[in-house]
C-alpha cells in the first residue's frame, strides 16, 4: 500500500462505518473534521472526504450510499433559521453533493433549498454558483431547464468573475438536464437556445469567445462524440463568420462536411421572446451583428406565433 | 512548575467548582474549561489527535491577549465538556477566521491586533532581499480554483488545449507534463491564474527561509525540502508547485502558532522567545528550517515568484509493524523527542528552551 493509500485508511474506515450505519449525524460531524486524522494544515475535511470517496479505495456502491445519506443533511437545512444555519458547513456540504452520484431525494432536497434561497433574499447564505453546481450535478429530471435558459439570458453575469462562473454553471446545468423526450442523446433544441443566448448576452465583452469555447468543451465532456460529429453539427448551423461558428472551429476544427442549411431549429419560440425582451431593454448594448443574427434566426424559424412580441410588433 | 500568571487567570481560565484540575494550556499550568475537550483528544486511539492536543498544551506563543481572543471565539468550546470536539473547533476557526483578505475588515486572525506578539517586528525583520519558499499541492489548489469559470478559460489558453485540467492524480500529472513542455512562461501564467482562481479566501502561506532547504530543480524531486519543512500532508509521488520570493514581496511575517496550524499534528510549537517557527523535520538527522506565515502572494507577484513544479517521494516512513496507529504513535514519539533535543541544542535562549521542554517532558 502506498503512503497515499495508507493516509486514506483512517478516513475510509470512518466513511465506511458512517455509511454502513446510515449515520448522517456522524457524516455532519466529519465535515467539521471530527473522526478524521489531523494530517493536513491546508486541506479542509470535506476535501479529504471527497478525495477518499473518489479514490480507487472507494467504490460506486459506497458513493451511491453516501449520496443517499447526504439527502437527509440537505433536506434539514433551513435558511430561515439564522441561528441553525452555518455558511461554512453548507458550503462544504454542497461541495460534497456536487461530487456524488445523482440521487432523486438529494435533488428534491436541493430544489427545496433553491426555493428557500430564492424566497430568502435578505440573507445570501449560499454562494449561488455553488448551489447551481450542486443542482446541475444532481438533477434527475428536466424541471430546471427553463431556469438554466433564463439565467443564460442575464446580461449582467458576463461582467464579473462570479457572474461568469454562474453563466458557466447554468450552461452545465442546461446540458446536463435530462432530455424531455427521454432520449439518450443531448437535447439539441435546448443546447442551441442556450448557445445563442450565451452568444448574445456575452456579445461585445472580451470574454465572449472564451465563454463560448468553454461552453463547447463542457458540452463535449457531457456528450462525448467524435470531434467531427460536433464540428459537422455546428457547421450545419453557423458559418465561420459567426462567433459560434468560429468557436466551434477553434474547439473541434473545421468540419469535413459543411452546409449552411440549418439542420435543427436554432432558437425555440420561448427563447426568442426572452432574447428580444433583452434586446429591447435598456440594460444591454448588443453588437448590431448579434441583434441582426437573432432577428434573422427568429425569422428563419418562422417564429411568429400570436402573443409573441415578434408577431405583435411591440418590440 | 511555571508560575501561573494572575492576569491570564482572569481571561477565561476560571476554576471549575468541585474539579480543581490543573493542566497545561499554552504553556501555563492552571484550570481551564478547555481541558476536558483536550483530554478527550489525548485519550484518542488516533495518534495525530494526541500530538494535536499536546501542541495546544505546550505552545508558549499564545499570549494573554491572543488567548482572550480565542476563548471568546464562538468556534471554540464555551464550557466544560468532554464532547466538545477540539478538532472541529480548530477546523472551523481556520475556515472562518483565517481565510480572509489580509487587509480586509476584519482581517484574518493571524494579522489581527490580538496576534501582534507573533508579528515579526520591523527592527528584527530579515533583509528585504532574503528569500522565502512556499510549496503547495497542485491537486489541492486545482480542486479549489476549478470552481471559477475564469480559471477554466485561463487554463485552456495557457495549456493551448481545448480541455479543462482535472484535479485528480493523473489529471495533475498530465497538466504538469504539458506546462513543463511549454516552459517557465506558461508556469508563471498558471501561477497567476491559480492565485486569481483561489480568490480572496485563500489561506495564509506557510513559508520557510530558502537558504534552509536545498535548491528545488524544476521538474525534479523535492523530497528533502518537504521533509525538512515538516510538510507531511503531501502524498507519495505528488506534484507540487513552489514559489521563491523576497521578504519584501511577502509583506508582514508572522511566527506561526497552533491556532494557524489547524488540523495538523505534524506541527511543533517553537520555543519561547523564538523569533520564527522551527519546523519539525519528518526524518532523523536533518537540520531544522525556520518557518513563518504570511498573506498569500497574489496575481503578478505570484506569477513572477513561481519556481516551477517538483515531485515528492515518500515524505516520511513509519517504523515497521502491523498496526498503523501503533506505528504512527511510535513515529510521533521519536520525532518529537529528537526534535526537542535539536531545539535545545540550536536555539540562542537555551536555558529557557530547556526549561520549557523539560516542563512538558519532551526530552525524556
Amino acid at each position: 500500500m502506498s503512503k497515499e493509500e495508507l493516509d486514506r485508511v483512517p478516513i475510509m474506515e470512518q466513511i465506511r462505518d458512517t455509511v454502513g450505519q446510515r449515520d448522517h449525524g456522524r457524516l455532519k460531524s466529519m465535515l467539521y473534521g471530527e473522526g478524521l486524522p489531523a494530517m493536513s494544515r491546508t486541506t479542509t475535511p470535506v476535501e479529504d472526504i471527497i478525495d477518499a470517496v473518489l479514490s480507487s479505495q472507494s467504490n460506486n456502491e459506497l458513493r451511491f450510499s453516501m449520496s443517499a445519506l447526504v439527502a437527509s443533511l440537505v433536506s434539514e437545512l433551513d435558511l430561515e433559521s439564522e441561528h441553525s444555519i452555518d455558511a461554512v458547513y453548507v458550503h462544504d456540504l454542497l461541495q460534497l453533493v456536487s461530487c456524488l452520484p445523482r440521487n432523486e431525494a438529494t435533488f428534491a432536497a436541493l430544489t427545496g433549498l433553491f426555493k428557500q434561497q430564492q424566497d430568502n433574499r435578505t440573507s445570501p447564505i449560499i454562494e449561488r454558483s455553488l448551489l447551481w453546481k450542486a443542482l446541475a450535478e444532481q438533477q434527475t429530471d428536466s424541471r430546471l431547464r427553463d431556469y438554466w435558459l433564463q439565467n443564460l439570458t442575464n446580461p449582467e453575469l458576463i461582467e464579473t468573475e462570479r457572474g461568469r462562473t454562474e453563466l458557466n454553471e447554468s450552461w452545465r446545468g442546461l446540458i446536463r438536464s435530462t432530455p424531455k423526450s427521454g432520449e439518450n442523446g443531448p437535447d439539441y433544441t435546448a443546447i442551441n437556445d442556450g448557445l445563442v443566448s450565451l452568444a448574445l448576452v456575452t456579445a461585445g465583452n472580451e470574454m465572449s469567445e472564451s465563454c463560448i469555447k468553454l461552453a463547447f468543451v463542457e458540452l463535449n465532456y457531457a456528450f462525448p462524440r467524435d470531434d467531427n460529429d460536433w464540428a459537422k453539427h455546428f457547421a450545419g448551423i453557423y458559418d465561420d463568420s459567426h462567433i459560434i461558428g468560429q468557436a466551434a472551429i477553434a474547439v473541434w476544427g473545421r468540419s469535413s462536411q459543411t452546409t449552411l442549411e440549418p439542420t435543427t431549429p436554432v432558437l425555440s419560440p420561448d427563447s426568442t421572446v426572452r432574447l428580444f425582451q433583452i434586446l429591447h431593454g435598456d440594460r444591454i448594448v448588443v453588437h448590431p451583428l448579434y441583434a441582426i443574427t437573432a432577428i434573422m434566426l427568429a425569422i428563419h424559424n418562422k417564429n411568429f406565433a400570436p402573443g409573441n412580441e415578434f408577431a405583435t410588433g411591440r418590440f | 512548575m511555571k508560575q501561573t500568571d494572575d492576569k491570564r487567570d482572569m481571561l477565561g481560565a476560571t476554576q471549575r467548582e468541585g474539579t480543581p484540575k490543573n493542566a497545561y494550556l499554552f504553556d501555563q499550568e492552571r484550570s481551564h474549561k478547555w481541558h476536558d475537550a483536550l483530554d478527550n483528544l489525548e485519550s484518542s486511539r488516533e495518534p495525530t489527535m494526541v500530538a494535536l492536543a499536546k501542541n495546544w498544551r505546550i505552545d508558549p506563543r499564545i499570549d494573554a491577549e491572543r488567548e482572550r481572543n480565542l476563548v471568546a471565539n464562538p468556534c471554540f468550546p464555551s464550557g466544560y465538556s468532554k464532547r466538545s470536539s477540539f478538532v472541529a473547533a480548530t477546523t472551523d476557526y481556520l475556515a472562518r477566521y483565517h481565510c480572509r483578505p489580509e487587509t480586509g475588515s476584519p482581517p484574518p486572525d493571524y494579522a489581527s491586533g490580538a496576534n501582534k506578539s507573533n508579528a515579526v517586528p520591523l527592527n528584527k525583520a530579515p533583509s528585504k532581499s532574503c528569500e522565502l519558499l512556499h510549496m503547495a499541492s497542485i491537486k489541492t489548489l486545482l480542486f479549489r480554483a476549478l470552481k471559477s469559470a475564469d480559471f477554466k478559460m485561463a487554463m485552456m489558453r495557457i495549456t493551448g488545449t481545448m480541455s479543462i485540467p482535472e484535479a485528480t492524480t493523473p489529471g495533475v500529472h498530465h497538466l504538469v507534463e504539458v506546462l513543463l513542455k511549454r516552459g517557465l512562461g506558461s508556469i508563471a501564467e498558471f501561477a497567476n491564474a491559480l492565485s486569481r482562481g483561489l480568490g480572496e479566501t485563500e489561506p495564509h502561506w506557510w513559508a520557510t527561509f530558502a537558504t534552509d532547504v536545498p535548491d528545488l530543480p524544476n521538474g525534479g524531486y523535492w523530497t528533502e525540502a518537504v521533509r525538512k519543512t515538516g510538510t507531511a500532508e503531501f502524498k507519495d509521488n505528488e506534484w507540487l508547485v513552489a514559489w521563491k520570493y523576497t521578504v519584501e514581496l511577502a509583506g508582514q511575517l508572522y511566527r506561526p502558532t497552533v491556532a494557524e496550524a489547524g488540523r495538523y499534528a505534524f506541527h511543533f510549537p517553537s520555543p519561547p522567545n523564538s523569533l520564527y517557527g522551527i519546523a519539525m523535520p519528518l526524518a532523523e538527522n536533518m537540520t531544522c528550517a525556520r518557518e513563518v506565515i504570511h498573506a498569500p502572494l497574489k496575481g503578478d507577484f505570484s506569477a513572477r515568484s513561481c519556481l516551477g513544479f517538483g515531485r515528492v517521494g515518500n515524505p516520511y516512513s513509519l517504523p515497521p509493524g502491523s498496526d498503523k496507529n501503533t506505528r504512527l504513535r511510535k513515529w510521533f514519539e521519536s520525532r518529537r523527542r529528537e526534535h526537542s533535543h535539536t531545539l535545545a541544542a540550536i536555539v540562542t535562549n537555551q536555558d529557557e528552551t530547556i526549561d520549557w521542554l523539560n516542563r512538558h517532558g519532551l526530552r525524556k
